[in-house]
């Protein structure tokens, strides 16, 4: 009877099936004709030619990679350092370490009205430049870059944090008395004992905030709605602004297909290359 | 000696200063709404003020009624059923993985986290057009059914964590005591695992109760989730944006976020690997 | 000379609802082999990581005369090899420089010193391994030989070989052996095994429930239990127990009676009731019946391996039970047998605290 249990991933595989390759063919097609049109006929690679001509779709891709490389060099070394510093018994610590996380439970429309509420005209962001001599406004393409950026670590070190918290509290404290005892400096602990033992929560955070980066839309969306100009039109934004706002399917489909393989392989390389390097890494 | 503690002192305060700077930075903004929604409208859009000169509850009366009413309870719905159908699934297939040996194969695993890598941006458009087709466009089961291609992968993940930190030698023990697979569930397996149970279910929440595209792209009236309504009062361009009741209905929104965490905070902090399987 | 000094050391986990440990007084004056014995859960992790400075402590620790409260773990001279091996995810080779790396000495001698104690553990072959994908067994050797490497003056192992495979324990115990023979230190090995102990030590802390119950060598500790604990805990089978009353100046244990050994004869005239520990190994046996001899039935016989057998006996009408440990090649179960208490082997305990009687 046990070696029938592979029989219980069944439901999920039915679930993911109906929602994953039946879309995903649905998608492929879309990507070959032009569809939503009188006539949906088969164009062959055309539509993959257009979007590697597009030069909107190379800007909105590169605009992604250098936010997704922002953010990652903000969000996973702060959220180390938070779960690194707030953590141990006592009332304070506790209470802190509930308000880190509870940003990753806030809804993204929410975030992006509460940013917007911050720095709208007048709001406390431009209030505080000003207070320190300059200026704020959302209305150019650098400031509102960057207040994405802080709003994207505002609410997504939360993520990092827990993830990398859960993941401290699994290393032996023998480890660190061992440490000590040989004496060890702070550097070498980190490097031979802390991070070796949230290695894969490491990685893991990595893969979803490199996934999630490449998926945000709605904090886009709310926050400057991909402007000024086209300055912070991410990824996902530009898809459905052409998929479903400018109804060229053929075009998005195929550009969908594209982003897909490239953030799959990005996330395999990643895995390979933390996974099986040089081994010292791992415990 | 002396000397030792006031080094000790000062990094003591230097600490608490910290964690002070932390809440605030975290703290302000979700203040700085909560208080925008009980400012009046004229309050709102003349000055900043950081505590509001009159105390005006219209804006959160309003969420108890229409679209607002039907928004937050389609979003709790929607949050409720996937967190019964996801937690479940994704039990059993974690522990098919965690057991079964060539299921724990590698590719398969990874093809899950594909699944959680898919854009969503790239599915809206055959969501919307199945769904249009077979009727589930502006149904909660429909965004049901989408939200669970996403919560699938990261619930399973989190599952294997927590499965593997316990012996496979009590399921054999289990099974040869002649319990069958439900029983062993029920009588051992599942009151162990009630950390991962907590930490799973609130991970899903987290994205259901949160997730917005398809929300908006996928409903029209009947099923807007709470997040779309706001959506659709952000954006309605040309009145000017109320923005006191979209402060309102994003302070409401994080209400869940705020007891969930409070109380499941013990549980997600206790420790947990994922990916430990790569 | 080396010494380690306990006064008064209490510890508890709980802010002082519980205590773990209660009023220890150690004193390990010279450089030694020392354990710690008692079943798991009594303290003697607790009391190891006191002395190494790794768990707050109400009392005093002495090293050498010096008060240790203020001192830092890195600053004491002790090394330590825990439960389950700790190794750094680096080659062994890094691993055993890595507590020395930053020493004042020349490279050359630093790498001699590796070589040496390699060579000591026998793990010159694997020193380019690493370390972490070892097998318990190496990794808990490498831990022992990072020990090893500052020349720490005092070395702390706390139940080294719990987590090894059974197969390989041994091999391991001997090498701590010949550890224990090369070094000068104050060795304090922690178990819960009192074959280890007796094999790895010289001086035995027994203890129970955060207490020391008795602190002496190994050879008191055996013969002469100051506790009745001890006298049960150690050896196997353990100490047989009797409770007895003082009747007309002898011991009387219902169906058979004894007389008081002399050391005893002063306590025994102000108690009436007492408890009587005797080792199983020192019975004398007759076939036949004799003057001093009492009558037993040997009930049960189980083979210990090598010809030695455990007899399990009971009193002529049943009131006593006994073990005895020898090769008794003779006797059969089901068997009478004359059993005779040699009386300079007889302790005498007291009733309620079960200390035994000075
Ligand atoms: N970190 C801890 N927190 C609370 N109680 C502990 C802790 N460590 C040990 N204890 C308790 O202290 C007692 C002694 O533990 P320990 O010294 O580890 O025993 P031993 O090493 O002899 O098995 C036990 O009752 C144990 O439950
Ligand atoms: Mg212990």
């Amino acid at each position: 009877m046990s070696d029938k249990r592979y029989l219980l991933i069944f439901p999920a595989i039915i679930l993911l099936i109906f929602n994953s390759f039946f879309p995903i063919f649905v998608v492929i097609n879309y990507s070959f004709t032009k569809p939503f049109s009188s006539d949906p006929e088969f164009v062959g690679v055309e539509n993959y030619i257009d979007v590697l001509h597009s030069q909107e779709w190379w800007d909105a891709f590169k605009r992604n990679a250098i936010f997704t490389g922002i953010i990652l060099a903000i969000e996973i070394p702060i959220g180390l350092l938070f779960a690194l510093l707030i953590r141990g018994k006592g009332k304070l610590i506790g209470i802190v370490s509930t308000v880190v996380i509870l940003p990753s439970l806030i809804p993204f429309v929410s975030v992006g009205i509460l940013w917007r509420l911050l720095t709208r005209t007048g709001g406390p962001v431009p209030l505080l430049f000003n207070f320190f001599g300059m200026h704020y406004t959302l209305m150019t393409p650098q400031s509102a870059f960057w207040t994405l950026v802080v709003m994207d670590a505002w609410h997504w070190i939360s993520l990092v944090f827990l993830l990398l918290s859960a993941s401290l509290v699994t290393i032996p404290d023998v480890y660190y008395t061992a440490a000590k005892i040989d004496g060890s400096t702070k550097w070498q602990t980190f490097r031979y004992i802390t991070l070796p033992g949230i290695k894969y929560s490491l990685i893991m955070v990595l893969l979803l905030r490199i996934i999630d980066s490449f998926k945000l839309y709605d904090e886009n969306f709310i926050l400057t709605g991909g402007g000024p100009g086209r300055s912070t039109e991410l990824l996902s934004f530009f898809l459905i602004k052409k998929g479903i706002r400018e109804w060229v399917g053929g075009f998005s489909a195929a550009a969908s297909i594209i982003y897909l393989f490239t953030v799959i392989l990005l996330c395999y390389l990643i895995i390979s290359i933390l996974t099986k390097g040089k081994g010292m890494l791992e415990r | 000696m002396s000397r030792k503690e006031t080094k000790k002192l000062a990094g003591k305060v230097i600490k608490v200063i910290f964690y002070l700077a932390v809440l605030f930075i975290f703290l302000f903004p979700i203040y700085f709404m909560a208080i925008t929604a009980v400012k009046t409208r004229s309050e709102i859009e003349t000055e900043t003020t950081f505590f509001p000169h009159k105390l005006n509850l219209k804006n959160f009366v309003e969420m108890t009624k229409g679209p607002w009413k039907r928004a937050i309870i389609n979003s709790l719905v929607v949050c409720i059923t996937s967190v019964a159908l996801c937690v479940p699934v994704s039990f059993l297939a974690a522990y098919a993985f965690s057991r079964s040996p060539f299921m724990g194969d590698i590719h398969l695993y990874f093809w899950l986290i594909t699944n959680r890598m898919a854009p969503a941006a790239c599915f809206i458009l055959p969501f919307w057009a199945i769904y249009t087709n077979i009727g589930l466009f502006d149904t909660k089961l429909g965004l049901l059914f989408t939200y669970t291609l996403f919560n699938l992968p990261l619930a399973i993940w989190i599952w294997m964590s927590f499965m593997e930190a316990v012996p496979k030698e009590i399921d054999d023990a289990a099974f040869l005591d002649g319990f069958n697979v439900w029983r062993f569930f029920g009588r051992v397996f599942i009151p162990v695992m009630k950390p991962g149970i907590i930490t799973v279910a609130v991970f899903i929440w987290m994205f259901s109760w949160t997730e917005m595209m398809f929300a908006v792209n996928l409903t029209a009236v009947a099923a807007k989730t709470l997040p779309a309504q706001l959506t659709v009062t952000v954006m309605r361009l040309g009145y000017g944006v109320d923005w006191g009741m979209a402060a309102a209905g994003g302070t409401i929104s994080i209400i869940p976020g705020i007891i969930l965490v409070i109380f499941t905070k013990q549980y997600l902090t206790r420790g947990f690997v994922p990916l430990r399987r790569l | 000379m080396s010494s380690i000094e306990l006064k008064n050391v209490s510890c508890s986990y709980d802010g002082g609802k519980t205590y773990a440990l209660k009023n220890i007084d150690m004193s390990m004056d010279k450089e030694g082999r020392y354990s710690l014995l008692g079943p798991s859960g009594c303290g003697k992790t607790t009391l190891l990581k006191i002395i190494a400075g790794i768990l707050e402590y109400e009392g005093e620790v002495f090293f050498n005369g010096e008060n240790m409260r203020d001192v830092p773990i890195e600053e004491r001279d002790i090394a330590m090899v825990f439960q389950s091996p700790v190794v750094y995810p680096m080659t062994v080779y890094d691993n055993l420089i890595f507590p020395i790396r930053r020493k004042n000495s020349s490279m050359k001698e630093k790498e001699k010193k590796v070589q040496e104690i390699a060579d000591l553990l026998g793990l010159g072959s694997i020193l380019k391994a690493q370390a972490h994908k070892l097998g318990p067994a190496e990794m808990q050797t490498v831990a022992l030989g990072r020990s090893l490497i500052k020349d720490a003056k005092i070395l702390l192992l706390d139940e080294p070989l719990t987590s090894i495979e059974a197969e390989k324990r041994l091999i391991l115990r001997t090498k701590i052996k010949r550890i224990q023979e090369e070094e000068q230190k104050i060795f304090i090995y922690v178990t819960h095994d009192q074959t280890e102990a007796l094999t790895l030590s010289d001086k035995i802390a027994v203890m129970d429930d955060g207490r020391i119950v008795q602190f002496d060598t190994k050879e008191r500790i055996y013969d002469r239990p100051a506790h009745l604990f001890v006298g049960y805990f150690m050896g196997s089978p353990g100490m047989n127990i009797l409770e007895g009353k003082v009747k007309a100046g002898r011991m009387h244990f219902r169906d058979f009676e004894l007389p008081i050994p002399p050391e005893y004869k002063e306590y025994l005239a102000k108690h009436g009731e007492f408890k009587l520990g005797m080792r199983p190994e020192n019975f004398i046996f007759s076939k036949t019946e004799k003057k001093d001899f009492f009558l037993f039935n040997c009930i049960d016989i189980q083979e210990k391996g090598e010809g030695v057998r455990v007899l399990y006996l009971k009193s002529k009408d049943g009131y006593n039970e006994l073990k005895a440990v020898g090769t008794f090649a003779d006797i059969k179960a089901g068997e009478k047998v004359w059993v005779h208490f040699p009386i300079e082997e007889l302790r005498v305990y007291d009733k309620k605290s079960e200390q035994i009687v000075a």
